[in-house]
């Protein structure tokens, strides 16, 4: 490999990454670096997923396997920085906070094939952040209250200092949910079994999904707790395009971040999955859906129901981020038929179903059945009601999970709408891209217009990222997957006005 | 699935027979992780026997430390329905496994320590013995939570140490006590009902053989060869009392109950109702804790023994039927206090032996005889 002062000045290749070590050290103590024997490294980043895994495979001589003892419980560290065209720090290179710097758990070893003279072998090392196993092995048999935000980060803390983790190395963003009077006597959960349960109740009543939260860990930060709203606010400054780039662009002509001309910037591959699927959107309740909910104190069994156009869009407050549906809402859902065009191209048209009349339920899903106890741990007399007289959540006494509103009606559309409309795209390596950020994506179009003209603007929100490291090129790619959430215009006032030529403002 | 559990609190603030219920293999037995006010109130499904409506029906008998069977109908593990109890042969002394710094620690539940261990009776004597103490008010581990366990055993119901009627109260000058007949345990010795318990008795039977017989849950009327238990033994006291002052009364019919067929229902504070299937021996039973008892026997015989006074008022007409003799011994003075006519259709002879004055007083006295004779 070439020595960093070397590099300075020459030119970048995209996605230019320096892998400073992969050193692989087992239970005993015995460490072996293994860079040079790595040909491929994956790391896997998801909004739906606790922790950060990998796989990397090896081409190797030694017998790593053989020397090392490796059985599934060794310790792997990465560390990885990419080039970023900067003439500051150590020339060129992402300064140490951005860089990916990690310790994993070796967990698998699989594919192992010897070649044909027995000289070398072949294998993928299955590798995971090592919390997962503490998350899965401790059990938390407690009371524990406050607002779900706080219950998680308190025990977060608790599990890690345990364990000597470095305070620092906690958490880099953390949302406050609402309210703050829950209480739950802890069932002998895992930690993984409680983040399941406070990322689903916990919520904000100013929140656009109200419950949209989600826990991640991240590759190159660590982990956060984010509501839906504060991904939408945590847009990645940087655009990206799918122009041609030349690939010999030096130090001195454009910047790599720059957009349509930088190296790093360019779309390398993309695939639109897909734009919608209402029949999905239907059953899993993206735009309505009910909950029967009993009361077995008072006898009574209550009907949420959840509405996306009345409950969100049209609710939807100042600071919220702008948003409008994926699909026609508050218009009748009606199906067509039309008569043969004549010459003229003129036909008729006549209304061959008409489903739901007030339109709002262009698609609908029935929630799961709940039963509800309001003061399941009051010693008061009278059952508490979690709502005020004017139906506003309350922060009076220690309250077990809410079922009383739509805020699981809320969660459960805002996961599944990240399911309607999807896109992958391949980007050079760089150290600025997690999952649960908005990207700016323009990607090619066959009559593109201004931005004002079209209904969807070039916004995603990340949802998964695969980092892809070849460590013997130097190089990496990330590979998104990204979802549109919201439409730039209103779909029923949208008229497209078909403008063939190209605008050249927005390059 | 159906998971097992102890009942640790019943007083319900709404009163509708909701208790807080420790889980097995979801609640930890460490207090200061989850004490008793911490836990959440699970309903109790009653038999379809119960209306459960509008205050018809029946309450359930749960108390402080019984086992219970039931299921969780929320994913989350909050909402707890008690299907059922749990009978069995309790063992002395529960182990209880916890973790102190890595180490596995084996804790025997005793009746010293049962209130600082979860999956027993949390009741303690004294008010201020809750102070500090998770069970109590802003516990340590739960700052926050203003409440805690506000009762102590005082307010709770406990059988009676001792029962001893007074069978005679013709010479009390002053109206008896009710501690004259009754004797409740002090406050000061008063202790939980330990559970679990272990209590092995022996006892012959029929045969004149030795047995071993462990208590159950089971009500301790239901089964033979539990004759040493205390409350069984007082009521046999009772009944031997009752033989001294009536003559005829050693001769009753016996009781011999049989695990399984006594139907038994004994209360906390000492009541018991039997229905005896016991063949040969069947009776019908039902006693106060005072001492206050019916009971119909297997012949169809019926004693009645009412410790105080007894009260009867009867709105309309009364008639008695009764076939063979009438016996009726008062120790103290008896007045007939008549609004009508007064008669006697007597078809034998009527003897009236008086030790002191006789003294008969009306406006008309008229007695028809063929012979009447004075002073003979």
């Amino acid at each position: 490999m070439e020595s960093e002062t070397a590099l300075t000045g020459k030119s970048l290749q995209q996605g230019e990454l320096i892998v400073d070590q992969i050193t692989l050290i087992n239970p005993e103590g015995a460490a072996l670096e293994i860079t040079a024997l790595v040909s491929n490294i994956r790391f896997f980043e998801s909004i739906e997923k606790y922790f950060i895994s990998g796989r990397l495979t090896l081409v190797d001589s030694l017998d790593i396997l053989k020397l090392l003892k490796v059985v599934g419980q060794e310790s792997i560290t990465i560390q990885i920085r990419a080039r970023d065209d900067s003439t500051d720090g150590d020339g060129h290179y992402s300064k140490n906070e951005n860089q990916i710097d990690k310790a994993f758990r070796v967990y698998a070893v699989s594919d192992e094939k010897t070649t044909e003279n027995q000289n070398t072998k072949s294998y993928v090392l299955h590798f995971i952040d090592h919390k997962y196993y503490l998350a899965n092995q401790i059990r938390l048999s407690k009371t524990m209250y406050g607002s779900y935000s706080k219950i998680l980060l308190q025990e977060w803390k608790d599990l890690l200092f345990k364990n000597k983790e470095e305070p620092k190395n906690l958490t880099d963003y953390w949302d406050e949910s609402y309210p703050y009077n829950r209480q739950l006597v802890c069932p002998d959960w895992t930690l993984s079994q409680l983040i399941d349960f406070c990322k689903i109740h916990a919520g904000y009543y100013d929140d656009a999904f109200s419950n949209g939260f989600f826990f991640y860990g991240t590759l190159f930060g660590n982990h956060r707790f984010i509501s839906f709203d504060s991904m939408l606010r945590n847009l990645i400054p940087v655009k990206f395009d799918t122009r041609p780039r030349n690939i010999t662009i030096g130090t001195d002509s454009s910047h790599i971040d720059a957009p349509f001309t930088g190296l790093n910037t360019q779309i390398l591959k993309y695939e639109r999955v897909q734009r919608a699927n209402t029949v999905k959107a239907m059953f899993d309740g993206t735009y309505a859906s009910n909950q029967n909910v009993y009361d077995y104190v008072k006898k009574g069994m209550y009907v949420v129901r959840f509405e996306a156009k009345k409950d969100i869009y049209d609710n939807l407050k100042e600071h919220h981020k702008k948003m409008f549906p994926l699909i026609r809402l508050g218009v009748p859902d009606i199906a067509m038929k039309t008569t043969a065009m004549d010459e003229e191209g003129n036909y008729d048209v006549s209304v061959y179903e008409y489903t739901q009349p007030d339109g709002a339920l262009a698609a609908e899903a029935k929630g799961t059945f709940k039963t509800y106890n309001a003061n399941l741990f009051s010693p008061n007399d009278d059952p508490i009601t979690p709502f005020d007289e004017e139906g506003e959540l309350t922060n009076l006494g220690w309250q077990p999970p809410m079922y009383r509103d739509d805020s699981l009606l809320r969660r459960n559309a805002l996961t599944s709408l990240l399911d309607q409309y999807r896109i992958k795209v391949t980007i050079p390596f760089r150290p600025d891209i997690s999952v649960g950020s908005m990207i700016s994506l323009n990607l090619p179009d066959i009559h593109p217009g201004t931005s004002s003209k079209r209904l969807a603007n070039d916004e995603y929100l990340i949802t998964k990222a695969t980092y892809d490291i070849r460590p013997n090129q130097n190089i990496g790619f990330i590979h998104l997957v990204c979802s549109k959430v919201s439409y730039d215009n209103d779909i029923t006032t949208f008229i497209p006005e078909m403008n063939f030529t190209e605008d050249t403002e927005s390059i | 699935m159906f998971y097992y559990g102890v009942v640790e609190d019943r007083l319900d603030p709404l009163q509708v027979g909701r208790v807080r219920v420790r889980v097995f293999d979801v609640h930890t037995h460490q207090k200061d992780h989850i004490a008793t006010p911490d836990l959440p109130w699970s309903m109790v499904m009653m038999p379809t026997t119960v209306p459960g409506l509008g205050g018809f029906g029946q309450s359930h008998s749960l108390l402080e430390g019984t086992h219970v069977v039931g299921i969780f109908t929320d994913q989350e593990k909050q909402q707890f329905v008690v299907l059922g109890v749990n009978q069995g042969i309790a063992s002395a002394g529960s182990l209880v496994t916890e973790e102190v710094n890595g180490n596995s620690k084996r804790i025997i539940v005793t009746q010293s320590n049962q209130h600082e261990i979860g999956f027993s009776d949390p009741r303690r004597r004294f008010l201020d013995s809750y102070n500090g103490k998770p069970d109590g008010k802003n516990p340590k581990h739960f700052p926050q939570r203003t409440f805690g366990l506000e009762k102590t055993l005082e307010y709770y119901p406990a059988t009676p140490l001792s029962i001893s009627p007074v069978y005679d109260q013709t010479n009390n000058e002053e109206q008896i006590r009710f501690s004259d007949y009754i004797q409740e345990e002090p406050q000061l010795n008063k202790e939980t009902p330990y559970y679990p318990k272990e209590k092995t008795f022996y006892f012959e039977d029929a045969d004149g053989k030795r047995q071993k017989q462990s208590v159950s849950d089971i009500s301790k009327f239901s089964g033979v060869g539990q004759e040493n238990f205390l409350h069984f033994h007082y009521l046999r006291g009772l009944r031997r009392d009752l033989s001294d002052h009536l003559e005829d009364f050693a001769k009753r019919p016996t009781y011999a109950p049989r695990y399984p067929f006594n139907k038994a229902t004994y209360t906390e504070s000492g009541h018991l109702f039997e229905l005896d299937d016991t063949p040969k021996k069947e009776r019908v039973s039902l006693q106060h804790r005072s001492g206050t008892y019916f009971e119909y026997h297997a012949d169809g015989d019926a004693d009645t023994r009412v410790v105080k006074d007894n009260y009867t008022a009867i709105c309309g007409n009364d008639t008695l039927y009764v076939g063979g003799k009438v016996k009726i011994k008062v120790l103290g003075d008896a007045t007939l206090d008549v609004g009508g006519d007064l008669k006697a259709d007597v078809a034998g002879k009527t003897t009236i032996d008086g030790t002191d004055d006789i003294t008969v007083t009306a406006p008309v006295i008229s007695m028809n005889g063929t012979t009447i004779k004075l002073n003979s």
